[in-house]
């Protein structure tokens, strides 16, 4: 059983769609937060888990880091260290929102859009949709030992 | 070009990222120290071309002003919030009190 579960994890195309979903999703995410950064960062100083002030620094700095790491997994750059960043920082995201979640409904998470959302995000879909992204990080973390596809850049080694 | 020249590269284009990003959230560090507290204070003036405000030191964007205040909302004065935003009373330019959105 360990072994099957071994060669699905090491398969490459496993891996190709992990990359793609990972690197996919935080370039998505980050778009709207490098293009409205005062809103992303009342968005984070709402959450009053860190000081208003690093709250600051940290929501304008977070989306350029998640631009890169998904660039890097997607073109294949350190791919290994940038899944590793990008699954703690979904750990990071996932910890942020049951904080919040204890202090009442969350309105606009911040997650993907910036926009008010008009409603309340469901705290357990937001568990569940990151808990997702972290399987797909904990792929790539995976030690790979198989044979890559030849899939031009795509298919580059970790 | 060698591999080492693209790291030096990818590693400027990177840092200088981050220095410009750092350089944006500081002055907003600045600007939000300006902004209106609109909570802790009472009603108070708010301009209408107001794009954030505090509400008991937590920065909130602005999303629109309305006259009225319907039954069903009233329960959603700011800090608590209801679908995605929380209301509080202001005085507008005009001198009479307006009701203020904001997110959540």
């Amino acid at each position: 059983m360990k072994a099957k579960i071994a060669a699905f994890l090491n398969h490459s195309l496993v891996k190709l769609s992990a990359r793609l979903i990972l690197g996919g999703v935080f370039i998505y995410a980050s778009i709207d937060k490098i293009a409205y950064p005062k809103e992303f960062a009342s968005i984070v100083t709402r959450y009053q888990i860190l000081p208003e002030k690093l709250a600051i620094y940290f929501a304008f700095l977070l989306p350029w880091v998640e631009l890169f790491l998904g660039i890097f997994v997607i073109l294949g750059f350190f791919v290994r260290e940038s899944a590793i960043s990008l699954s703690f920082l979904v750990l990071v995201f996932m910890i942020a929102i049951l904080i919040r979640s204890l202090a009442g409904p969350i309105g606009n998470c911040g997650c993907f859009s910036i926009t008010p959302s008009g409603t309340s995000q469901s705290i357990a879909f937001l568990i569940f949709r990151d808990v997702l992204f972290l399987l797909c990080g904990l792929v790539l973390i995976f030690p790979h030992k198989a044979k890559n596809l030849h899939i031009s850049f795509l298919s580059q080694r970790y | 070009m060698s591999k080492k020249i693209k790291y030096v590269a990818l590693f400027c284009l990177v840092s200088s990222v981050f220095l410009y990003a750092a350089i944006a959230a500081n002055s907003f560090v600045n600007e939000s120290s300006r902004y209106i507290e609109v909570c802790a204070n009472g009603i108070v003036y708010v301009p209408a071309n107001t794009k954030f405000v505090k509400c008991y030191g937590v920065i909130r964007k602005v999303i629109r002003f309305s006259d009225v205040l319907t039954e069903s909302m009233e329960d959603c004065r700011c800090p608590k919030c209801c679908d995605g935003d929380c209301y509080v009373p202001v005085i507008s330019e005009m001198g009479d009190i307006r009701i203020m959105w904001a997110s959540c």
